[in-house]
């Protein structure tokens, strides 16, 4: 049944999804959205996966592009900050955030699943829908700002 | 990056977003095909006055029957398992019946201002007996500022994109094969258009969420490819003895951006004659060297 998929769809990945979503978006509201967004793609379209890894890259990637349209949209319609709904628990991991945060949306992401959900810069490719050269490019650029910014405080 | 993944460990979706999700139901279907219908009645509609003008132009060349088909169809479920075809470096390479390289481009690599790789094409700009030296970005945008940009109507947000970028290719100083270029914006919007002489670029890599369909505009026979999730279409056709092929991504008005495309190579029919007449003005201090043999290339028989 497609309920019951989309039940174990969502018991699995739903987290991951969220936080995706979160590092992409910054915020609490359009992160749910974005998620929401990928759940009713998969209603929509029904897809069938080989295995639970397909089927969470097929999500992430839905949820990935859902969210980076929030962040445009959000351009025109600003709304709370992440790290005003989930504070940092110290000073030098707000500093992280905040800088994580303030890099465009496209490098927030590869950020994210390269260092959170381990995904290779191939897959990483897949699931932003760019060249893989594209995806190192992300976090080439991410990497060096963040070098920059931290002073040589954090390794990467 | 410890503190990173330790904070988002921290973030968990709220009880009520789960019921929200639980709670959903699949939406009606839609039918793929609509969408892509309309962009086709918007591209023709776009580009319909100045096609019927390229069509009783007198210099016009034959319209071939058939233009390509996709090369690649992901079937729904199969989604995981499309890494056997690399949409980069200048077509696909299909390993499963050994690998098929449609066209590659001899490369010039060079560093931008913040030390970023990035790419420009162009064997002439090579040192002798060499294809590669070191290029500016100053050097790319001389061979495509003044031409594509001011004629495909971008703004000046639109760069070109310094990494894997830029693409200017010929087998020699009479035949110019092939041409690539990609821009960007700040905001992560792609712009990338590829073009061969006599052949069709290898076009379509369709997936399943892809609405996938064909038109004609006056007579050309146009490949549209879109995704609306993310705003991305690809467009491909064969006219005027060049396959063009656009990728557009992320960017709001793309329909729009793609029917320009089409409307500037099918009413000008502007190929790579007039990059070959900018490109024949050697580079300040760097000399054109027409004695360069390539090797690599396009090969319609591979």
């Amino acid at each position: 049944m497609l309920s019951d998929r989309l039940e174990n769809l969502i018991s699995e990945h739903a987290g991951a999804l969220y936080r995706a979503a979160l590092s992409v978006t910054g915020n609490v509201h359009d992160a749910e959205d974005a998620v929401q967004d990928a759940y009713l793609k998969y209603l929509e379209k029904s897809p069938r996966f080989t295995d639970a890894g397909s089927a969470k890259a097929w999500l992430m990637r839905v949820t990935v592009n859902a969210a980076l349209d929030r962040v445009r949209e959000r351009k025109r319609h600003p709304t709370e900050e992440l790290l005003d709904v989930y504070p940092a628990p110290d000073e030098r991991t707000e500093n992280i955030m905040s800088i994580i945060l303030d890099l465009p949306a496209n490098e927030r992401a590869a950020v994210h699943l390269f260092y959170y959900e381990g995904y290779r810069t191939d897959e990483i490719a897949k699931i932003l829908r760019c060249r893989p050269g594209t995806a190192r490019s992300y976090l080439s650029r991410a990497r060096t700002h963040l070098r920059e910014k931290l002073k040589g405080e954090i390794e990467l | 990056m410890n503190d990173y993944v330790n904070y988002m460990d921290r973030l968990e979706p709220s009880e009520e977003l789960i019921s929200r999700l639980e709670g959903l139901k699949a939406p009606q279907k839609r039918i793929p095909v609509y969408r892509t219908a309309s962009f086709a009645a918007a591209l023709i509609l776009a580009v319909g006055v100045g096609g019927c003008l390229w069509a009783f132009s007198p210099s016009r060349e034959p319209v071939r029957e058939e233009t390509g088909k996709p090369d690649i169809i992901v079937e729904p479920g199969q989604d995981d398992d499309y890494s056997h075809a690399t949409p980069y470096g200048g077509g696909y390479d299909i390993v499963e019946d050994g690998a098929v390289t449609h066209y590659t481009y001899p490369r010039l690599d060079f560093a931008d201002a913040s030390g970023l790789p990035a790419v420009a094409l162009d064997y002439t700009l090579g040192e002798e007996n060499e294809y590669t030296r070191s290029v500016t970005a100053e050097d790319v945008e001389h061979i495509f500022g003044k031409f594509w940009r001011e004629r495909l109507g971008l703004g000046d947000e639109w760069v070109f994109y310094d990494s894997y970028g830029s693409g200017l290719f010929f087998n020699s100083p009479d035949e110019a094969n092939g041409l690539s270029f990609h821009l960007a914006c700040d905001d992560g919007s792609t712009y990338f258009v590829e073009l061969l002489r006599g052949y069709d670029v290898p076009s379509c890599y369709v997936l399943p969420d892809d609405s996938y369909g064909r038109t004609d505009v006056d007579g050309v026979a146009v490949q549209i490819l879109e995704y609306a999730i993310d705003r991305r279409c690809e467009v491909s056709f064969f006219a005027g003895g060049f396959g063009y092929r656009v990728r557009i991504c992320d960017v709001d008005n793309y329909r729009e951006l793609a029917a320009r495309f089409v409307g500037l190579a099918l009413d000008e029919r502007r190929g790579l004659e007039d990059v070959r007449y900018e490109y024949d003005t050697p580079l300040p201090g760097e000399p054109a060297d027409p004695g360069v043999t390539i090797t690599q290339g396009y090969d319609p028989a591979k």
